[in-house]
């Protein structure tokens, strides 16, 4: 005989997996972008507008955005040529540089772009500037913050009727649901960015190098994680459908009429990268750094700062090696690098890397890379008194007191109302008092 | 219960509630600072305030909001209170805006610096505060090429956060606790002080006091006020020395602060190297430098 609390357990149950199921399944259906029409603005999300207003003048105020009128203009004029009619009053499509090393960029709302120094040195030619822009674009054109934040709003009432029912156990759910989301904007905003760049007559096939150049880890410290959590697809993944969609697309199509302009495109920013091999430098990644000025030099080779950057980097790595090509760190070594990164202070973390006979060793190969980048940028003849300084460091490093004397004495007498002059003095003082001990 | 109990459980429940009450402020206050900066061998007397940085978040019912247009009233009060204060405490506080930042590149590039730096540094200290006291924080050459620059001894750096909650927050909350707990909004600011000599972290300060949202909102003053008040509650005033602890600290340069004879010390120098100071500069031989001639 069938007991009575089978079918009341079997309905409980049912209802508990459903109430766990409910916020994952509000992420079907109609949470796309908005393209094309005017969005309604709720009164809530008034003043999230008023704040995303604000960001540019907070920015200003710390100093974060830089200006380089040629970079600038070229931001605007690729911007302006791609961005679609504002849909919303709201909305005033800007490009703005964003004083950053790291590479990315990210858009705001009310039409607010940035772009980040650190991304426009790494790209190689304009129409990766323009692929990136047009997908950053579409999240603005798409209303993609309005969206999310609508969606991710309703979880969370939802999470918080159905999390106490289901233990918590909905809460899991919820979350996948948003990450699942925010990956979908994504590749929506990469499938019409790439459109809008192909509209606009650039080689869509370059849109996939972006992601390439992305995943590249000079410093050897990102591992990727391929899981429900991540809020971006996986960086090869979109480099692969973006590669598969350039070809659709350029099937019949006449592929030497689209424009790259890869020339004009590093000209234009070579201040900015010189800028982000010394930020690369101050930021403690110096391999990025490394990487950086040498393609700096090997676009120009005459260019003296570009040494003397290299020889600033090679003097950052301390102990550090250099990471042998073709062979990546494991992830633990990676995880390991990163946790380090994050617990201790740069002095902390090569003071462990000298305590080892390899760490001491690097520091040797590292000190004398520099001296000779330091030279080479001192024989291109544009007396570049900041080399002096650096050639300074590296051979105190080297021991060699005497040529690191000389070094600094030429620096100060080139340069007697620097800034830095009491640190110079303050080395040339311990160096006479080695000098005149060994006497 | 008998009333004897009664009376003793009375009693210790009042001087539990009394000793609670005073070391609230002490735990809404703390610092740490190094022995030099103690006993004022290293103690900057005249100090330069780069323009504080302040987050405000509006934490709602349902989701927090990063509040962005208010941050410059509560950057603006808590410079003004901080450099008021100190003045008051006899050190030499040059305030820096962001207007004279923004007109000079030189400093505007080394202020950028120096705050990147520090944030990366304030990441650390934060969760290991302790290591301040033996100078283990630094933030680099360009904090002394700053000082230098600026003529002071030494740098001020700042950081304010600020929590309100909004009414809807505290009626969810108190609903769903029975009244046992009601969120609270605050304003809490932090100071770091940095040796213009050798860029180390010599002190960190901070307070906070408990503040509503409109409060943070529309009188910033009234709160940096409150909260500049506890931050620098132990911030010892230009005549006081304190007694040392005795933590040991690494690398200390014997010479610190010693002023350099520069001209004296060039002609040291050309008599120990003989040959006039002159310098090889031809040729980059062998390393990385060669990229031309590949």
């Amino acid at each position: 005989m069938r007991k009575p609390f089978d079918r009341v357990e079997r309905a409980l149950a049912t209802l508990f997996i459903a109430a766990m199921m409910a916020p994952s399944s509000l992420a079907q259906g109609t949470e796309r972008g908005i393209y094309g029409q005017p969005v309604e603005l709720k009164k809530r999300e008034e003043s999230l507008i008023e704040t995303v207003h604000g960001y540019k003048n907070m920015f200003y105020r710390r100093g974060l955005l830089h200006n380089q009128p040629e970079v600038n203009d070229l931001l605007e004029r690729i911007g302006k040529h791609l961005a679609p009619e504002p849909t919303d009053p709201y909305i005033e499509y800007r490009f703005l540089l964003f004083h950053s090393p790291a590479p990315n960029a990210f858009a705001l709302p009310d039409g607010q772009i940035y772009v980040n120094t650190g991304m426009l040195a790494l790209l190689e030619n304009e129409a990766q500037i323009a692929g990136l822009l047009a997908h950053e674009i579409n999240h603005t054109a798409g209303h993609h913050t309005l969206v999310s934040h609508r969606s991710v709003r309703r979880k969370i009432i939802t999470s918080m009727v159905l999390g106490p029912l289901t233990l918590g156990i909905a809460d899991i759910f919820l979350v996948l649901a948003m990450f699942g989301y925010s990956r979908d904007l994504e590749e929506e905003a990469d499938r019409h960015g790439i459109r809008m760049m192909f509209d606009g007559g650039y080689d869509v096939r370059e849109m996939k190098r972006v992601f390439e150049i992305l995943y590249e880890d000079p410093e050897g410290e990102r591992y990727d994680v391929k899981t429900k959590w991540s809020t971006h697809p996986q960086l090869m993944e979109r480099a692969e459908y973006l590669s598969r969609t350039a070809r659709e697309m350029t099937k019949d199509v006449d592929v030497d009429g689209l424009k790259v302009g890869r020339k004009s495109y590093r000209a234009a920013v070579r201040g900015v990268s010189l800028m982000t091999v010394d930020d690369l430098v101050r930021a403690d990644y110096p391999r990025s750094a490394l990487a950086l000025a040498r393609r700096l030099i090997e676009e120009d080779g005459t260019d003296a700062r570009a040494h003397y950057l290299m020889g600033e980097a090679w003097r950052s790595m301390g102990g550090r090696s250099e990471l042998v090509e073709g062979v990546e760190p494991t992830k633990k070594e990676k995880k390991k690098a990163i946790r380090k990164r994050i617990g201790l202070t740069r002095e902390e973390r090569e003071e462990r890397r000298l305590e080892t006979g390899e760490g001491r060793e690097n520091l040797e190969k590292n000190l004398e890379n520099a001296s000779a980048a330091y030279r080479n940028a001192l024989s291109k003849g544009e007396n570049l008194v900041e080399a002096h300084r650096g050639l300074g460091f590296a051979l105190e490093g080297l021991k060699d007191d005497k040529g690191a004397a000389k070094a600094f004495m030429k620096y100060i007498r080139a340069r007697p109302d620097a800034s830095d002059k009491q640190i110079v003095l303050e080395h040339l003082k311990s160096i006479t008092d080695r000098l005149k001990q060994g006497e | 219960m008998t009333a004897s109990k009664t009376a003793r459980v009375f009693r210790v429940s009042v001087v539990l509630c009394l000793m609670y009450a005073c070391m609230a402020p002490f735990a809404l206050a703390r610092q740490f600072i190094t022995d030099g900066f103690r006993t004022k061998q290293t103690w900057p007397m005249t100090l330069a305030l780069l323009p504080p940085h302040a987050e405000i978040i509006k934490s709602k019912a349902l989701m927090s909001e990063q509040m962005v247009n208010e941050c410059e009233g509560l950057e603006n009060a808590g410079a003004a209170w901080l450099v008021e204060r100190l003045t008051g405490a006899g050190y030499g506080v040059r305030e820096l805006s962001v207007a004279e930042i923004q007109d000079d590149p030189e400093l505007a590039g080394l202020a950028g610096r120096v705050n990147k730096r520090y944030d990366e540094v304030w990441s650390k200290m934060v969760r290991r505060p302790g290591k301040i006291r033996a100078a283990r924080y630094n933030i680099g050459d360009d904090a002394q090429t700053l000082c230098s620059l600026l003529d002071v001894d030494g740098l001020l750096l700042s950081r304010i956060q600020a929590v309100g909650v909004t009414a809807g927050k505290k009626w969810l909350h108190g609903v769903l606790s029975l009244g046992q707990s009601v969120p609270q909004g605050y304003g809490r600011i932090d100071l770091a002080v940095v040796n213009g000599d050798t860029g180390v972290v010599e002190g960190y300060f901070n307070g906070l006091t408990y503040a509503g949202l409109k409060q943070i909102v529309n009188k910033p003053d009234k709160v940096m006020k409150a909260a500049s008040k506890k931050c620098l509650r132990k911030y010892p005033d230009s005549e006081t020395v304190l007694k040392p602890r005795g933590i040991e600290v690494e690398d200390q340069d014997e010479d610190d602060g010693e002023e350099i004879n520069e001209e004296e010390l060039m002609s040291d120098l050309e008599a120990l190297l003989g040959d006039g100071g002159e310098e090889e500069e031809e040729g980059g031989e062998g390393g990385e430098g060669e990229g031309e001639e590949e």
